[in-house]
């Protein structure tokens, strides 16, 4: 009944706009990129000659942090350690969660989206392989930096939109973006009117940047000379008497890794290279030719390079934070990119709901007790693709308290996982064989709400580092556990 | 929650046009996800969402060529009990077969055509025993097969 009060896609964005523009924000390891979507048509935007692409860098000055430019003291790459929980960043006599760094990046982009408008809200993306702990992170730094989420998106999925939605073709698409940190490779239908992802897969730990530090290595040179040295020997055969084959030589390992990867995504959506219509390039890296040569040769088709790889994913989130507002016939399907399960016996991990499973999703699992008057039950909720519980991440933990006294397996527990089209998980529990039901909640987004959040960041900065580490642990636990006997 | 083809408006045969369910999916996700409701109320985002994955649910069992026998033995109230002792001393043979190096892929996607057409056919027939026992034997070949693949 809710349904039909509105008709879907008919939304009111006469109100919804005048509260300021809408953006989409591509959050890179090494650049930011921002768009909007201007007279039908998205476009990155530039800020008094910073930009299109703003490197995600912090340094401290002597009046404080700036964001884009380096005063000597700097963290960059801070987005591979997003939901990694405890870690700490040194910068000068500071010390930053990559969630406060993130949160610095993004209020740096905010104010220069509003030197010229007010901003009502954006499209952050993520890179699709993205687990949950990083996720919810996102969310937590464009909070504190003041800026309403819309919704986040894939990577790789906002670079298919901004291509799909231009071009309007059809058929099955890869889109392989390997940018600074991150690689994500993911298979997508697209149709008239709808995106559908088929399969993704990627690699966190996979980037540009691995690429420098092997050529600093091996060469004695800083990371930057490294990163300059990398991206001049893509037009020229050699620079500062360092030639394109030695560079080669170093990256084919890493380009070796991604192409596991697509064969492993491949498989898993049971395709084969050649049902794919074409392949989309997106982030830096796939600038060089070798990697444009090996992406070649294992699909056997010219991937396709009418795509700016560096502004293509902000201009895809452009284009949702656009439809989100007022209104979209382009459906978007997402996947989870990771299997979601729980810990059973002998430590174990059972999945509730596996990889490339469409967005949202539901699923419940049964469990009894294994003992006569067991009055509680730890639940322990994992995101991975391993067997053991040792091998994936542990993403809450807690126990279900007051089960009614009834021999051994006799109580009957239902578990329930919620997946939101976001990637966020909620996890419900109840007890259902007597009248009395519990309900325990894993809320990991909803877990703090900004208020909490700009209080943190307030106390950061009046307390020292004690303080720091205890938020730190509180921040790990974000997925806090609401307690409701109903 | 009603079941999966009426929830996406489909008829219930096993020889689903792919095509027809993808069609029916998009059809029913337009309406339903929650992206078409981002400046709706809480409850009405909610209920889209509950909505919506109970349509991605539907379809992913319907896109199964298992899950969909079983759905429709399961609706004719057949039991899926089935244990075959003398097809499970064939499970052990490939098994044996494949520590011992030899492929037998072939011959087992040539087993899973074969039975996928008995199942089809004893489904259209109505012969729910004959399908449930294709269907049994169907869950170790796919399985194997995942395995050695
Ligand atoms: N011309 C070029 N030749 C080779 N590499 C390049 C070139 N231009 C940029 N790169 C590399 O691309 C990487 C940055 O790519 P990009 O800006 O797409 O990443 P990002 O979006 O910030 O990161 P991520 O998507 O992983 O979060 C860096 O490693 C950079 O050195
Ligand atoms: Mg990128």
């Amino acid at each position: 009944m809710l349904l039909q009060i509105k008709e879907p896609g008919q939304t009111q964005d006469s109100q919804a706009a005048s509260k300021g523009v809408v953006v989409g924000i591509d959050l890179g390891t090494t650049h930011s990129v921002v768009a909007v979507v201007h007279e039908g048509k998205p476009q990155v935007l530039s800020f008094d000659g910073e930009g299109p692409l703003l490197p995600s860098l912090l340094t401290i000055g002597d009046d404080g942090f700036k964001v884009g430019v380096d005063l000597g003291e700097t963290l960059s790459s801070t987005k591979r350690r997003m939901g990694q929980g405890n870690q700490l960043l040194q910068i000068g006599h500071q010390t930053l969660t990559p969630v406060e760094v993130a949160s610095k990046i993004l209020a740096h982009l905010r104010h220069l989206i509003e030197k010229t408008t007010p901003l009502n809200a954006a499209v952050i993306t993520v890179p699709a392989y993205f687990d949950e702990a990083a996720r919810v992170a996102t969310k937590q730094a464009a909070a504190l930096a003041g800026i309403k989420v819309l919704r986040l998106i894939n990577e790789p999925t906002a670079a298919a939109l901004a291509y799909g939605l231009e071009r309007k073709v059809e058929g099955i698409y890869a889109i392989y973006d390997f940018g600074g940190g991150t690689f994500d490779l993911s298979l997508l239908r697209l149709e008239k009117g709808v995106f559908q992802v088929l399969a993704t897969g990627g690699d966190l730990n996979l980037g540009g940047d691995d690429i420098d530090q092997a050529l600093a290595s091996h060469k004695g040179l800083t990371l930057q000379e490294a990163r300059l040295v990398k991206e001049k020997l893509t037009k020229n055969e050699e620079y500062k008497g360092i030639n394109r084959s030695e560079l080669e030589a170093l990256a084919l390992p890493f380009i070796e890794k991604t192409l596991f990867i697509v064969q492993d995504v491949l498989k898993e959506a049971e395709i084969s290279p050649g049902e794919i219509q074409g392949i989309l390039l997106v982030g830096g890296m796939t600038r060089m030719p070798l990697i444009r040569k090996h992406v070649e040769a294992f699909f056997k088709k010219t991937p396709l390079c009418d795509l700016n790889p560096d502004e293509a994913v902000a201009m895809g989130a452009a284009l949702s934070a656009y439809g989100l507002i007022h209104g979209s016939d382009t459906l978007l399907l997402d996947v989870t990119p990771l299997s979601l399960g729980l810990e059973t016996m002998g430590g174990l991990v059972e999945k509730v709901i596996p990889r490339n499973t469409p967005l949202p999703a539901l699923a419940s699992q049964d469990f009894t007790t294994h003992e006569n008057g067991q009055g509680g039950m730890i639940i322990h909720v994992l995101q991975g693709e391993r067997e053991f519980v040792s091998d994936c991440r542990s993403l809450a933990r807690f126990e279900l308290h007051g089960l009614p006294p009834l021999p051994a397996g006799a109580a009957r527990i239902r578990i329930d996982f919620a997946v939101d089209v976001e990637g966020l998980l909620t996890v419900t529990a109840f007890e259902k064989t007597t009248g009395l039901s519990q309900h325990v909640e894993v809320l990991p987004s909803a877990g703090l709400d900004e208020k909490t959040l700009a209080h943190m960041i307030l106390e950061s900065q009046k307390h020292g580092k004690d303080d720091m580490q205890r938020r730190i642990e509180t921040e790990g636990n974000l997925q806090k556990i609401r307690y409701t006997v109903c | 929650m009603s079941d999966p083809f009426t929830l996406l408006g489909l008829e219930k045969k096993y020889d689903l046009d792919m095509e027809l369910l993808d069609q029916a999916y998009f059809d029913a996700q337009k309406k339903t996800h929650p992206d078409q409701f981002s400046n709706a109320s809480p409850e009405e985002k909610a209920e889209a969402s509950k909505r919506s994955a109970e349509i991605n649910h539907a379809y992913l069992l319907l896109k199964d060529p298992l899950k969909r026998a079983e759905l429709l033995l399961k609706e004719a109230n057949i039991d899926l009990f089935s244990h075959d002792p003398l097809f499970l001393e064939e499970v052990m043979q490939w098994r044996a077969q494949t520590a011992a190096k030899e492929d037998i892929r072939h011959d087992l996607l040539t087993t899973q055509k074969t039975l996928f057409n008995t199942l089809e056919t004893t489904l259209k027939k109505k012969e729910y025993q004959e399908a449930e026992r294709a269907l049994y034997q169907l869950t170790y070949v796919h399985k194997f097969l995942k395995e050695i693949c």
